[in-house]
């Protein structure tokens, strides 16, 4: 079979199917003025990297950072990357290695316009007992943002926090991807 | 009486624990701030 472009009708093999490289594991709404989204079941031994999409949530803060914890572990961040605002053009860079969490980057100005992010992230190893790497981007009407960065443990993490800095969020879907090993 | 923050966790939305709330404050967080400077 000639995939990725199927037929109406055509049967689809084991060995097409084990050839999909993006398997959507989860979507989870994002519920109203909540300041922790709390997503389970999202790691496991099937896949050793991932993809997080949040798309269409709106922060209630005057445009604070986004973060993202694994599990529990809320020390040792480290992440360094940078961000560009759309109205100067200034540059400026950003770099820890003691944040409490992954800094996905800065969103808007906390009105339901100008507030609506979208960002992706790609966790590599979160179920693995070696080191957990980041690379995100994130886009807001406000703000460029492209950050990378790891935590250094061992844990074999199930599941993520999304957190604005400050304030909420409301709306919205985060969707787990798993990316074929 | 003062609400706390809600946190979700999957489908549940509620209001944070004293704790929850206290580990969500030591990270950092805060409620939103209309004074907060622009970047």
């Amino acid at each position: 079979m000639a995939y990725p472009t199927f037929a109406s009708g055509d049967v689809l093999t084991a060995s097409d199917m084990n050839a999909v490289g993006l398997w959507l594991i989860k979507t989870q709404t994002i519920g109203s003025a909540v300041s922790t989204v709390n997503v389970t079941s999202a790691f496991s031994s099937d896949y050793d990297n991932y993809l997080i999409q949040i798309s269409n949530t709106v922060v209630s803060a005057n445009q604070p950072n986004l973060g993202i914890r694994l599990g529990a572990t809320a020390t040792s961040y480290a992440y360094s990357g940078l961000y560009i605002s759309f109205s100067s053009g200034t540059i400026t860079g950003d770099v820890t290695t003691t944040a409490t969490y992954f800094n996905v980057g800065a969103c808007g100005n906390g009105t339901a316009s100008a507030g609506r992010i979208s960002m992706d992230v790609i966790v590599k190893n979160p179920n693995l007992p070696v080191a957990s790497f980041f690379s995100a981007t994130n886009g807001s009407l406000a703000w460029s943002n492209m950050y990378n960065g790891y935590i250094n443990t061992s844990t074999q993490y199930t599941d993520f926090t999304i957190l604005p800095s400050s304030g909420t969020l409301t709306g919205g879907k985060i969707r787990v991807y798993g990316m074929k090993n | 009486m003062t609400t706390k923050p809600k946190i979700q966790i999957d489908d549940e939305v509620r209001e944070m624990t004293d704790e929850e709330l206290a580990d969500l404050l030591a990270s950092g967080w805060s409620p939103d701030d209309e004074n907060e400077p622009e970047r």
